[in-house]
């Protein structure tokens, strides 16, 4: 019991200090300040009839229509720091007439760039805008393909967390990966060639956080599993998420960051609780995809309505009625995706197969977007948040005791 | 040690038994994919002409599928989803469009070629030679360049004639007006007769009345009218009407748009006609079906 405790109590200083200096050495800006900062593309900037934008440092920045940014692109970017008010009605800072120069860009970010293009190209060439959109979001995590309006809609039916190709697809992935070198190499070999390909899974998805948390955590799972250290893979979640925050602290206050972890403790935490409660012998289909939806739900409520002020009541029976063609839709897409890269018609017969996968989830979420309700609320006391946690921590532990 | 297994689980399942299930998926999925396509194919391959007036919100796009299965498009409306109208109009393996007409380059006509551009094999783009140096607008004139797709300004007089028998016929700009340096795009609006057989679309994009009733008295009979700029009192006046009575119009417009269109005086001319009038904000997507003889809405 010593050794984990002193383990973590390490992680946890380690931590701390990191923390202090990056508070004590961040620069906030303000209206007025002049600024010169660099900023590398792993997503697309958003584009309307108006003009191209993104963000830095939680800053607007505008780009005219006419210089297209790619994924992988370096740019300068200066001006001075002025506020504008956003559509909600809320301060936003930006860049006023901000001046962005495009840098050389990195070799390898150029190659991958080259590549994630070919995929894209390739779905945007056979399937419909909608669909292409959507398998992209599904298989690597690129929401930019998806339109606004939609994207608002798998929003409001509480399954936008599959667009971000999050936990489960990165596992379908080092699963399949797994399987396919361990036919040509030996295991701990297999492992290592399986560890590079999720590392450049991640950084084609352009390193979102959830990929990033399900990757690094199937990368020490691996590392686990070839020293034959099976038993400490429960603290895998734990180093995840140190690394993520040391790397950079700024994720901490990430809702898509929270949302994974929290889900993550939620399916491995709670998921057998809910199990072992549920006796839906009728829906045996989906009984899994439900209870998984309701131990991940538990545990990321409260940062769902502390992020988005809303949550969807009908998402639980939404993913029940979806997570089942994730599966195939990954197995389909994932293949398209590596046979687009030789040779785009290569990929045309993966993609007619996932099109009806895609019709039926494009149908469900209409339908029930139709008939969805939302509970709205306003801003959540930290205390409420906090007893929530504990409330739930507490339940975790006596059911643990009793078994 | 239930962790493990969790964790095992997710990792590596149960390789057999996640194969059979594949395989039956991807094959009730082959199934669905072969019953719609024979659906898809007797449903666009009917030999009649489809015209439909997308609902873009506050813009025009007027999707186009002819008897032997050409795609048309007209303008692209303002945003991206024009792209629904196409996957809603278009049977799911068809990415080419035969010809897109951009009628004047605003950007409630034209923002959404955009996506279409990045999304489609287009073989054609026609559109009026009116001064425009928008960003959006140099961003499609960049795709097309890119994509090497034939372009050529319409004048009156041009006009195509597709082997199922659809033409499209150029009323407006003429050669000369193009060089009149007038500064409104709106004036530039290609103004077409799309005919089947003898039935008749007017065309208008957003085309000042003084101009539309000057073309007016050239033509024949005209079954469906798109009054010009979105029902505006600058598309028509009490005028319009004495050459030609449409037997129905198409106001494409945008839900609770901040101009106030369509016009009431707009409306109340229409009705004053006996023009039976259709809104895309309150149908959605408008569809026309003709054999060349009779036509039906959708």
């Amino acid at each position: 019991m010593r050794l984990p405790f002193l383990f973590l109590l390490i992680l946890f200083s380690i931590l701390t200090t990191r923390y202090f200096f990056f508070f004590s050495e961040r620069h906030v800006y303000v209206v007025g300040d002049k600024i010169s900062m660099e900023h590398t593309f792993l997503q697309e900037p958003k584009r309307n009839a108006f003009g191209q934008y993104f963000f830095v440092n939680d800053m607007l920045i505008s780009l005219p229509l006419g210089q297209p940014i790619g994924y992988g692109e370096k740019v300068k970017i200066s001006g001075v720091v002025t506020q504008i008010e956003s559509k909600d009605k809320e301060a936003l800072l930006t860049v006023k007439n901000s001046n962005v120069k495009k840098l050389p860009r990195n070799q390898f970010l150029a190659i991958t760039g080259i590549l994630r293009q070919k995929v894209i190209s390739a779905f945007e060439m056979y399937l419909p805008p909608k669909e292409s959109g959507l398998l992209l979001g599904i298989v690597l995590g690129i929401k930019d393909k998806i339109d606004t309006e939609y994207y608002q809609r798998l929003r409001d039916v509480g399954v936008l967390h599959v667009v971000a190709a999050s936990g489960s697809n990165v596992s379908l992935v080092a699963g399949f990966l797994l399987g396919f070198f361990s036919l040509f190499v030996k295991r701990r070999v297999a492992i290592l060639f399986t560890v590079l390909g999720i590392s450049f899974y991640s950084l084609i998805s352009g390193f979102d956080p959830p990929i990033v948390r399900a990757s690094l955590m199937a990368i020490f799972a691996f590392a686990a599993l070839a020293f034959g250290k099976q038993n400490y893979s429960a603290y895998i979640l734990i180093v995840t998420a140190f690394v993520m925050l040391f790397i950079k602290p700024e994720l901490i206050s990430d809702s898509g960051f929270q949302l994974s972890f929290a889900s993550t403790v939620g399916i491995i935490y709670i998921k057998p609780l809910v199990d072992r409660m549920m006796h839906l012998k009728v829906l045996k289909f989906v009984r899994d995809d439900i209870g998984t939806t309701v131990a991940a739900q538990l545990a990321t409520i409260p940062i769902m309505l502390s992020a988005f002020s809303s949550y969807s009541l009908s998402s639980i029976a939404v993913n029940a009625l979806l997570l089942w063609t994730i599966p195939p839709l990954m197995v389909a897409g994932g293949l398209a995706s590596i046979t687009s890269i030789v040779w785009a018609p290569l990929s045309f017969p993966f993609l007619l197969l996932a099109h009806p996968f895609l019709w039926y989830f494009e149908t469900i979420v209409d339908l029930s977007s139709k008939f969805a309700g939302r509970l709205e609320v306003g801003s959540i006391p930290v205390t409420l948040l906090c007893g929530y946690y504990l409330l739930l921590l507490t339940c975790i532990l006596a059911t643990r005791k009793k078994t | 040690m239930r962790i493990l297994s969790i964790i095992a689980n997710l990792y590596f399942g149960n390789a057999q038994e996640d194969m059979k299930k594949y395989l039956l998926l991807f094959a009730l999925s082959l199934f669905v994919l072969g019953t719609t396509a024979i659906y898809q194919y007797a449903k666009y391959t009917d030999k009649k002409l489809h015209i439909t007036f997308c609902n873009v919100g506050q813009g025009d796009s007027i999707f186009i599928r002819t008897p032997q299965g050409a795609d048309i498009l007209i303008d692209g409306g303002p945003a991206s989803n024009v792209l629904d109208c196409l996957a809603n109009h278009m049977p799911f393996w068809d990415r080419d469009i035969e010809i897109i007409y951009l009628t004047h380059p605003d950007a409630d006509h034209l923002t959404g070629l955009i996506d279409v551009f990045e999304k489609y094999n287009v073989l054609y783009f026609g559109t009026s030679d009116a001064p425009k140096d928008t960003d959006v607008f140099k961003q499609l004139n960049q795709h097309i360049a890119m994509e090497s797709i034939k372009k050529n300004f319409i004048y009156r007089g041009d006009s195509v004639k597709l082997s199922d028998g659809v033409a499209i016929k150029t009323l407006w700009p003429t050669v000369e007006y193009t060089h009149s340096g007038e500064e409104d795009t709106n004036n530039y609006s290609l103004t077409q007769d799309l005919s089947y057989g003898s039935f008749h679309v007017l065309l208008t994009g957003d085309i000042p009345f003084q101009i539309l009733n000057s073309i007016m008295p050239t033509l024949t009979d005209i079954d469906v009218f798109k009054p010009p700029h979105h029902g505006s009192k600058t598309g028509v006046d009490e005028y319009t009407f004495q050459h030609i009575l449409p037997k129905a119009a198409v106001i494409s417009v945008g839900k609770k748009n901040r101009y106030g269109h369509p016009n009431n005086g707009v409306l109340g001319i229409l009705q004053q006609n006996n023009i039976p009038y259709y809104r895309t904000d309150e149908m959605g997507d408008i569809e026309f079906v003709t054999d060349g003889k009779t036509w039906k809405i959708k």
